[in-house]
């Protein structure tokens, strides 16, 4: 194979590993995100404890709630008896009607403000007698720290789809009309005049393939090693393997003149 | 092979050469005899199809040269060199050849003997003279055997042992069905027919 050719497919390689930890990074990141929104916790205090059962039977299925307990206000009393030795005024703790509780547990990942909204329409309309408390300050926070990540997680693979199109484009122009002599006279001794063509549409071929399929490669590696835990959404692939082939073709656009 | 007919070539919007008809059999060695500027080089080139300044049919094989501009039936060997300088004297014989059979590769070596230039075959071809430079131009013209090889002003870099060579080598194409058409400033001997721009007007002597 070429010299440039393989010069090329290591660059391509590097702006793709580089686009990966880009991605990589993004995951990193919101996961942190989607681990502190998973501890924002929702109480419900219900006087009525088999409503909370209900509650509790409802909620089962629901996807983004990670898991339910129900404690009975005896179940509390006594917690709050432990946890404070407050054994001496026993007496005076029992007499007082503690509520039942219900903690809910979501999914970080998946509970959202659709399904916030969602959920909390179903219990205002569903389960009107009860009171919730949840941590509105702390899941705002990561709402809003997800909505940051994700709009700079877009500006950055817009800035770097650019620069590789940049570095891309121009380096097989720089190649290719590096080579300018060499089809001058091949066409000048007889040689065909599609070749060149053929030989740019080879190379665009192994510029795009190689490069991708040994990130691919190294990927699935790390997954199996378990060295890395997230899975990378095949279709990011897919838009790396559009940017190569768009660069391809605007280069060829671009030395149309020398075909 | 060659069909040429009510031929006006043009340069600057001025008539530089005519020819009303001409034909160039299968298998033909024509010689085209003109002084400097008389309009050789840029005949031929409108053969070739890479000048298009000119006005009248040329027919190759009854088609017209446009018909092969992407897979051309012509070789044409200009008067000055077209060669990869930094590459060996083989790998620029065998440049345009898509695939090299044993039997080709035999011919070429033969062809590089009898112009003495087999024992240069793995220098740089920047590192041979102007006249073996030629034949290894010549020798790649011919081998690849398309239908028409033009070698314009053949006698410029050789004395006349070595054009003798150089016609022999042509013979090569002449015989395996290439019509070879060489310009040049004098008549060359042992050639099938010649031709001579005389006033602007191609003529046959």
């Amino acid at each position: 194979m070429k010299k440039g050719i393989i010069f090329q497919i290591f660059i391509t390689l590097v702006l793709l590993i580089g686009w990966n930890l880009i991605h990589y990074g993004f995951e990193l990141v919101q996961e942190k995100a989607f681990s502190t929104a998973s501890k924002a916790q929702m109480i419900i205090y219900a006087e009525d404890f088999d409503k909370l059962l209900d509650l509790q039977s409802e909620l089962a299925q629901v996807y983004y709630i990670k898991n339910v307990t129900v404690e009975s206000d005896t179940t509390v009393a006594n917690s709050l008896i432990e946890n404070y030795d407050l054994g001496n005024v026993r007496e005076i703790l029992v007499s007082y009607n503690l509520p039942n509780l219900m903690s809910i547990n979501f999914d970080g990942r998946i509970y959202r403000s659709p399904e916030k909204a969602e959920f909390e329409d179903f219990l205002a309309s569903s389960y009107p007698e009860i009171n919730t408390a949840f941590d509105q300050e702390l899941w705002e926070e990561v709402e809003s720290d997800l909505q940051n990540i994700k709009r700079n997680y877009l500006l950055a693979n817009a800035i770097y789809l650019v620069l590789l199109l940049f570095i891309l484009i121009f380096m097989r122009i720089h190649f290719e009309v590096k080579h300018d002599e060499f089809w001058r006279i091949y066409r000048s001794a007889g040689g065909a005049h599609t070749k060149r063509n053929r030989e740019f549409i080879k190379d665009s071929i192994s510029l795009a393939l190689v490069p991708l399929a040994l990130i691919f490669a190294a990927y699935q590696a790390l997954l199996y090693r378990e060295i890395i835990s997230f899975e990378i959404d095949y279709h990011f692939f897919a838009v790396e393997l559009g940017a190569i082939i768009l660069a391809a073709l605007l280069a060829r656009i671009a030395l149309w003149s020398k075909f | 092979m060659l069909k040429i007919s009510d031929y006006f070539l043009n340069i600057k919007k001025t008539n530089l050469l005519t020819c009303a008809a001409m034909a160039i059999e299968k298998g033909e060695l024509v010689n085209l005899v003109g002084k400097n500027r008389s309009g050789k080089s840029l005949m031929f080139k409108t053969i070739h199809g890479d000048y298009y300044n000119y006005t009248g049919d040329i027919l190759i094989q009854e088609k017209p040269a446009i018909f092969y501009r992407n897979r051309k039936q012509t070789v044409l060997v200009e008067a000055t060199s077209h060669l990869l300088l930094g590459e060996t004297v083989w790998r620029n014989i065998i440049l345009p050849i898509p695939k090299l059979s044993s039997r080709l590769k035999l011919k070429i070596t033969e062809l590089c003997m009898f112009a003495e230039i087999d024992r240069l075959l793995q220098q740089k071809a920047g590192k041979v003279s102007y006249s073996e430079q030629k034949f290894i131009e010549i020798i790649r013209a011919v081998a690849q055997l398309p239908s028409i090889v033009l070698i314009d002003d053949i006698d410029r870099f050789f004395d006349p042992i070595n054009l003798a060579k150089a016609l022999k080598i042509c013979a090569f194409a002449t015989n395996s069905g290439s019509s070879v058409i060489l310009s040049s400033q004098n008549k060359l001997e042992n050639v099938d027919r010649t031709l001579k721009i005389q006033g602007g007007t191609v003529v046959e002597l």
